[in-house]
């Protein structure tokens, strides 16, 4: 249980605050959710019993800033979705959080900074490009982002891309836990291709971009390539054997439908 | 902290913890309607509150997030105990059912027509994506929001979208409110939880980590130090008395092969010690303390590990017999361990548990030899329905249990009050008449709360201490120590002609008991009596064998064990079909029931008794499938514009029974009072499927007065009169049987009293609407009745008795068609079309049979494709929260789901009443696989039919 909540008045003092056994609390559905707890118990790691409230603290605006998009981290998924200014495919990955109460709450700050491996956010995030502006740091990838440093995100830059990306995700139920999250952004100057569930992390497929890119990765040589590239562990979701198929098989399926520029219809 | 914020309009300010759960501290406060269904894990929706206008779930928030805050719940909405617009549409659209997170939904659904004045389809999908709804199923919420628009603009604007019945009837078979629909979606005070009081003492139980072991030795004595511990628990200090936790008629058919604690771990889960103390805290603390020596043992954990040849055993004590006692028992007990306790069989019933069989039992009509051997094609064919799947009711497993001097109080969430203490009064070697047993309105229940699973500890513990204790299952625990369907495997083999008549039926049905032996014999032996009996065939045989295992426990579930008989042989109906070359609805219709056949292969399965062949009185089979076939357009290819997507169709046949006739027995008891209103008291156990109201209807059809002229009382050893529970679908024939005669009873005493009253011969009087007893020359009110008997010389309180037991059966019938799209390169499994056609005899709730049957079909849906325990290596279940476990949400309901009753006017039921709810469970799994089948051709022949389990009988995965 937490036992000690403190209130900063400014992102500043928020930052002093911070030491290792801290943590930002905006949400919530990260650090007061009861498996987040026993997740730290099975890792053996101690019980959050400190944090620091941001939720006041952050901005939730969104704004252009010539050609890039400034998202304020504490943006709730929901505002997120709801807002006109948001791209559509960051759209679709928030709407994957089944549950509009989880929305409502979860901030987009919170979401990258918990850095989930199967995240469905992510993946879109790296394959958008997108940075992250720390509170007394300069900014960084959101793909490069470590959560073990427990920064105080403040803003979400999504710069100006170019090409398609889709999405897709691998579930059981509409409520289960994905299986696989992917992202791929295919475009005449570069191409992304991210991966969740598949690592302690999401990846981003590099070599496999580059085959995409040159062209000599495509259609089932492709989806091979994908499954011969990755290492996932067996869990809940599915067998190790059933994520390198699904992930293969949906990357190189995106990457079709993002070449011919069309949104995947799912 | 001192905390201020608004709460439902109202500024409050509470001394609490910055940390406290915002849930735990609103509970805490009054508000009852945000209850904990997943132990903070915030899947369910339970814990929904309002936060400055977003819906949110109150359990991921902590006090110092609510600083200044606005918050509503449901209580908001209900001004005056008036129901809001959106509360009076969903107790009429049929969706209120055991309710345990209804006002939760209806404070969602509030929000978004607040937000939304009309919200599409996908837009209440949305707003309900974080309620998990076990009972109904989900779509008649759609049909809430459309009344609720409708009731905004006029309140007294009337349900016209269920259908009703029987024009000649008042209250049969229309849509009424249900009788507690109000107070359970305002949220009221009425589960056990609400029950407990200040002062009580929690327990808390110590499971073991192992799936077998011995417990070598336990050492309670720092525990028993700690200030606020009240006692603990163990084999040491609980009494040597064994019994099965099966809420079933007694005797049961089934094995009493454990005790309150005992020596020996059979399940991680199992009941190691219990603590009681004054708070969680100190309970926590005191289980700490506990230190336990175990032995390891190797366990087994599948049909096939329990079965073969020196599997260990998991039941190797001493073997007793109450009666018929085989004649090798002194050979069988010449060795065994006497730390694996007793294990005592009320009679006889094909157990061996040197050989880890809990039960079995063998059968059949006619010669199979001849039967197969005049077959122009067989076809033997294996299936594994082995997943073990979930009950999951909202309210877990709950008990407060106190004393009232010498007498026992026990409130429970249960499907059997009569049975929780009578077992109850065996285990504490005390009388039925020093316990009361109160059932509470049970928030969900599907079989799971027809056992005894915690209810007598803390009896045991209350009634050694004089402690008033509550208990509460957690999550976890309800994955780990509650009962699931036990696994099967399944083999068919048909022997038919060319034409397609069946000549020879054979079903060896072997089951997963787990470690203990409830409904051992029943579950599985139901497997063959719910689904052999869809055909007509001279031969019919059956072996049945139930095996000990270290999963989890088992028992029973919606369905008992017709789901996984009626998969295995529906699909082997449709198999054999495919290889004569038949279409498989013409093969049903060649092989199936019609009303009058006589179902002779029921001479051979009696549930732990002989069986009787009976007559298939009333049977609507062939409207729905006729009806069906029209609604999907059966034999019509359906073709996806999507190139990896190939679609099919399924058609299958169920039924199920209404009870068991000569097994079961229910009795009501009506009263009329000064006013010449009635009291109803019923045996019956509600559990949300609206019991009360059918028992409410027939007293107020047959005495012809309004149901709100008639209370129920229900469920309470002291105040009802006997009935054996809600189980075996046994709620409408038996207890609406009873509460019918019971109101038959009294309307004969008005009827003879008011003849001497009018003084007019009996033969002249008749009931009439409203209340009142009209002859030739005059008429008499009820209100005056009453007056005339209960005055100074009146000849005493009208009272009527209803008393009911049969031999008669009444099956409900019904075909269940779907159409899927599979995807054959991802392997994910679409339900675009479901339909239900069940013949339910006369529907006597419509809306709330609707909605049974949709939530039946919906957790048969999530049973086929996705749910189930995983174990690890070491028999632990790794998957015991709501989401790893995975259950069916909205976003997984078919995307045409249409539920069609089935008329037809059973003789014995209740004004043709069959039974509902439990026949909806046995269509998913066997239509859905055929209809894969159809699609891209393979059979699916194991549960769950998972993305990847389709990809590898495609090759995609090797």
């Amino acid at each position: 249980m937490i036992k000690e909540v403190f209130k900063p008045a400014s992102i500043e003092e928020a930052v002093k605050l911070k030491s290792e056994s801290i943590f930002y609390l905006s949400g919530g559905t990260q650090i007061n959710w009861a498996q987040a707890q026993a997740d730290r118990k099975l890792n053996g790691k101690p019980a959050i019993e400190k944090v620091i409230l941001v939720q006041d603290l952050l901005s939730k605006e969104i704004k252009k800033q010539g050609s890039d998009l400034f998202i304020g981290a504490g943006i709730t998924l929901q505002e997120l979705i709801d807002s006109s200014q948001t791209p559509g495919v960051l759209k679709k990955a928030a709407g994957y959080i089944a549950s509009r109460n989880i929305r409502n709450m979860a901030t987009l700050g919170g979401n990258i900074a918990a850095n989930r491996p199967d995240s469905y956010i992510l993946p879109c995030l790296i394959a958008l490009n997108a940075e992250v502006i720390i509170a007394d740091k300069e900014k960084i990838s959101v793909e490069s982002y470590d959560s073990r440093k427990n920064y105080l995100i403040t803003q979400i830059i999504l710069p100006r891309v170019d090409g398609v990306c889709v999405i897709d995700v691998a579930l059981k139920s509409s409520g289960a836990y994905p299986s696989v999250t992917c992202a791929v952004r295919v475009s005449d100057k570069d191409v992304v291709v991210a991966l969740g569930c598949v690592s302690d992390h999401v990846i981003r497929l590099k070599e496999i971009e580059s085959g995409i890119m040159d062209g000599s990765l495509s259609g089932d040589t492709l989806a091979a390539a994908v499954a011969n590239k990755i290492h996932p562990k067996s869990d809940l979701s599915g067998s190790a054997a059933y994520k390198k198929y699904i992930s293969g098989s949906m990357i190189a399926h995106l990457v079709a439908l993002s070449q011919k520029g069309a949104e995947r219809k799912l | 902290m001192k905390l201020n914020f608004v709460l439902n309009g109202t500024p409050r300010q509470v001394y609490t913890e910055q940390g406290e759960n915002v849930r735990q501290l609103l509970y805490r406060i009054g508000i009852n309607s945000v209850r904990n269904s997943d132990d903070g894990y915030a899947f369910a929706g339970s814990d929904s509150i309002l936060l400055d206008g977003k819906i949110v779930s109150s359990s991921l928030l902590i006090a110092a997030q609510i600083q200044g805050s606005q918050i509503k719940t449901v209580e908001s909405l209900s001004k005056q105990g008036m129901l809001s617009p959106v509360q009076s549409a969903m107790v009429d659209a049929g969706i209120v059912q055991s309710a345990y997170n209804i006002p939760a939904a209806a404070l969602i659904l509030t929000e978004l027509l607040d937000r939304i004045s009309e919200p599409t389809k996908e837009e209440i999908k949305d707003a309900m994506s974080a309620v998990f709804i076990r009972d109904s199923g989900y779509e008649q919420f759609y049909n809430a929001v459309a009344l609720a628009i409708k009731r905004t603009k006029d309140p007294d604007y009337k349900n016209t979208l269920p259908p009703e019945f029987r024009d000649d009837l008042k209250f049969i078979g229309k849509v009424k409110r249900k009788v507690d629909g109000a107070k359970l979606v305002r949220g009221e005070r009425v589960f056990v939880e609400d029950r407990r009081e200040e002062g009580s003492a929690v327990l808390k139980m110590l499971r073991s980590p192992h799936a077998s072991a011995y417990i070598k030795s336990i050492d309670i004595a720092q525990a028993q130090k700690i200030p606020g511990v009240v006692t603990i628990l163990t084999h040491e200090n609980t009494p040597d008395v064994w019994y099965t936790q099966a809420g079933q008629g007694f005797p049961e058919p089934s094995p009493y092969d454990r005790r309150l604690f005992g020596e020996k771990m059979n399940h991680v889960g199992d009941r190691v010690a219990a603590v009681v103390a004054d708070n969680y805290e100190i309970a926590d603390l005191a289980l700490s303390k506990i230190k336990v020596e175990y032995e390891v043992l190797k366990h087994v954990m599948t049909i096939d590990e329990a079965q073969a040849p020196g599997a260990p055993l998991i039941h190797d004590g001493e073997i007793f017999y109450r009666v018929g006692a085989p004649h090798d028992l002194a050979e069988k007990n010449k060795k065994f361990d006497p730390r694996d306790g007793k294990i005592i069989y009320p009679f006889p019933i094909g157990g061996d548990p040197r050989k880890n069989i809990a039960a079995s039992v063998s059968g059949g009509i006619g010669d199979m030899g001849k039967g197969f051997s005049d077959a122009d094609v067989i076809m033997e064919r294996e299936y594994r329905p082995e997943s073990h799947i979930q009950c999951t009711p909202l309210e877990t497993h709950t008990v407060y249990t106190k004393m009232d001097g010498d007498r026992l109080i026990m409130h429970c969430s249960t499907q059997v009050p009569f049975h929780v203490r009578r077992i109850t009064a065996s285990i504490l070697g005390i009388s039925e008449n020093k316990i009361r047993v109160i059932k509470e309105r049970v928030g969900g229940g599907y079989g799971s709360k027809q056992d005894i699973l915690l209810e007598e500890v803390c009896a045991f513990a209350t009634h050694s201490t004089g402690r008033s204790i509550f208990h509460q299952y957690s999550r976890k625990e309800e994955f780990e120590s509650c009962s699931t369907r036990k696994p099967m495997k399944i083999r068919v083999k048909l022997g038919a002609k060319k034409d397609g008549k069946l000549t020879a039926v054979y079903m060896d049905v072997k089951a997963n008991a787990g470690p203990y032996g409830a409904h051992a014999l029943t579950v599985p032996m139901n497997a063959c009596a719910k689904s052999m009996p869809l055909f007509l065939c001279d031969n019919f045989g059956f072996d049945v064998a139930v095996y000990y295992s270290n999963a989890s426990p088992t028992g029973a579930y919606q369905g008992y064990g017709a789901p996984k008989g009626s998969y295995a042989l529906q699909m082997a109906a449709a198999e054999l079909a495919e290889k004569l070359g038949m279409d498989p609805l013409n093969f049903l219709e060649l092989n199936r029931v019609h009303e009058g056949s006589m179902l002779e292969i029921l001479k051979c399965l009696g549930e732990g008794r002989e069986g009787v062949a009976v007559p298939a009185e009333s049977c609507g089979l062939g409207t729905a499938l006729k009806e069906g076939a029209k609604m999907i357009h059966w034999g019509k290819k359906e073709v996806s514009n999507d190139p990896d997507v190939e679609i099919g169709k399924g058609v299958v046949i169920i039924q199920q029974g209404s009870g068991l006739p000569g097994l079961d027995q229910s009795n009501a008891m009506i009263k009329m009072l000064g006013d010449g209103t009635f009291m109803l008291f019923s045996g019956g156990a509600d559990l949300g499927t609206g019991l009360d109201t059918v028992c409410v209807k027939m007293a107020s059809e047959t005495l012809q007065t309004e149901m709100d002229n008639v209370s129920i009382l229900s469920g309470d050893t002291d105040n009802t009169p006997f009935d054996t529970g809600a189980y075996a679908s046994s709620g409408t024939y038996f207890s609406g049987s009873a509460a019918l005669l019971a109101a038959r009873d009294i309307k004969d005493k008005i009827l003879k009293t008011a003849s001497k009253i009018l003084d007019e011969p009996l033969e002249d009087l008749r009931i009439q609407y409203p209340g009142k007893v009209v002859g030739k020359k005059d008429e008499l009110t009820y209100a005056k009745l009453a007056w005339h008997t209960q005055a100074g010389e009146g000849q005493g309180q009208l009272i009527g008795l209803g008393h009911f037991t049969t031999d008669k059966a009444a099956f409900p019938y019904g075909a269940h068609f779907v159409q899927v799209a599979v995807n054959k390169r991802t392997g994910a499994i679409k339900v675009q079309k479901y339909y239900a056609l069940q013949d339910a005899g006369m529907p006597i709730n419509p809306e709330l049979a609707q909605g049974q049957i949709f939530g039946g079909v919906l957790k048969s849906i999530g049973h086929t494709l996705y749910e189930g325990l995983v174990y690890d290596s070491d028999g632990s279940a790794i998957n015991t929260d709501l989401r790893s476990y995975g259950v069916p949400m909205i976003g997984d309901v078919p995307e045409d789901f249409q539920v069609k009753l089935i008329y037809t006017d059973d003789p014995y039921g209740p004004y043709g009443a069959k039974s509902i709810s439990e026949i909806a469970t046995n269509g998913a799994a066997p239509v859905i696989a055929n209809a894969i089948h159809d699609a891209i051709g393979i059979w699916m022949r194991k549960w769950p039919f998972s993305p990847e389990a389709v990809l590898r009988e495609l090759g995609k995965i090797g």
